[in-house]
């Protein structure tokens, strides 16, 4: 057994990233109804690949007035929300997202929650505030 | 003193650590929080810092190997320039705690006391005890308290399960059952802490 990475060890993948939205006075109920959709979508596609979810899938979202929080470790279970915004319409902000899963490359959890981010765009503007472009080697990648 | 709050993918440890941080807090007691991210974007370090505490986020690998380093110096910064009684490090759910005491140690940064409290998913124990056992059982090992988390969520019969499943696994620790999302149990794991800091 390898110590020297953790990671490898447990075979987790993992990939987060951080976008600024802007919406159209949203109401919150709804901003907050659709960055779970997100989040479920992304949880759920990686069951899809691995058969079920170890791990988890969690977001941050920063608005106008006020934070929401959501975890999910278990499609079926549903969400975990803290919900802190104070404010009853969105106009924009900032939304951190991140997976943590075990079984499936990072390669891959970045491809899911970067096809995900194209469904959240038909909900909102969005763009991609903090993404280094790594140097992956995707073929072959295990 | 440094407490240490690993666990799990997922096991709640940022929830926990909110509230430990607000009531010790509340107890006078001056809270840092290391947390630690495995990809280049946290969520846990602004979810800590939007609750009110102080913390420094370690990204882009994990603190118990490729980030060992910038662990050691961001305890030592933390303890020559804030000095506080008690400094939290939330690794990620991959990580050992016993490398990571490892580190604390050679970190000399004079912690008189270096508690380890492992938060285990209720819920999910046996899954994932089933999907990564390996792993799994090096986290318990390493823990003084195991902190089992989510009580909300099992009947009595599952987590008589989970805690004989991690009383095999590490005899010697102090087991606790909380629920941090309902706040049960959670003021006992605080007296702990502000009790061990104070000694």
């Amino acid at each position: 057994m390898n110590d020297d990475d953790s990671k490898s060890l447990a075979e987790a993948g993992t990939f987060g990233v951080e976008i600024a939205f802007r919406a159209e006075k949203m109401r919150k109920d709804k901003f907050v109804e659709e960055l779970g959709l997100f989040l479920m979508s992304i949880a759920k596609d990686v069951e899809s690949q691995k058969g079920g979810l170890v791990g988890h899938v969690k977001a941050f979202a920063r608005v106008d007035d006020g934070f929401v929080r959501l975890n999910i470790v278990d499609s079926e279970l549903g969400l975990d929300i803290g919900d802190e915004i104070r404010s009853k319409r969105i106009t924009g902000g900032t939304i951190k997202v991140m997976a943590a899963v075990v079984g499936v490359d990072d390669h891959h959890v970045e491809e899911i929650i970067e096809n995900r981010i194209e469904d959240l765009r038909k909900v909102m503007h969005i763009e991609i505030a903090e993404h280094e472009d790594h140097d992956h080697c995707h073929e072959g990648m295990e | 003193m440094v407490c240490l709050i690993s666990g799990f993918l997922g096991s709640g440890k940022t929830t926990l650590l909110v509230k430990l941080g607000k009531r010790l807090g509340e107890k006078k007691k001056r809270v840092a929080v290391v947390v630690n991210e495995l990809g280049e974007v946290g969520v846990d370090g602004a979810v800590i810092d939007a609750y009110g505490l102080r913390s420094v986020e370690l990204t882009e690998g994990c603190i118990c190997c490729s980030l060992s380093g910038s662990l050691m110096y961001t305890l030592q910064t933390i303890a020559k320039e804030y000095n506080p009684d008690v400094i939290f490090i939330e690794p990620t759910g991959v990580a050992l705690p016993n490398k990571i005491n490892d580190i604390v140690r050679r970190s000399m940064i004079h912690a008189e006391k270096n508690y380890g409290m492992v938060i285990v998913d209720a819920f999910r124990a046996k899954k994932i005890y089933k999907e990564c056992e390996l792993f799994f059982r090096r986290q318990i090992e390493g823990g003084d308290m195991i902190v089992i988390n989510k009580i909300e969520m099992v009947d009595e019969a599952t987590l008589q399960e989970v805690r004989e499943l991690v009383a095999s696994l590490n005899p010697k620790a102090t087991i606790m059952e909380i629920s941090a999302k309902e706040e049960r149990g959670v003021d006992g794991i605080a007296d702990t802490i502000a009790r061990e800091a104070t000694l």
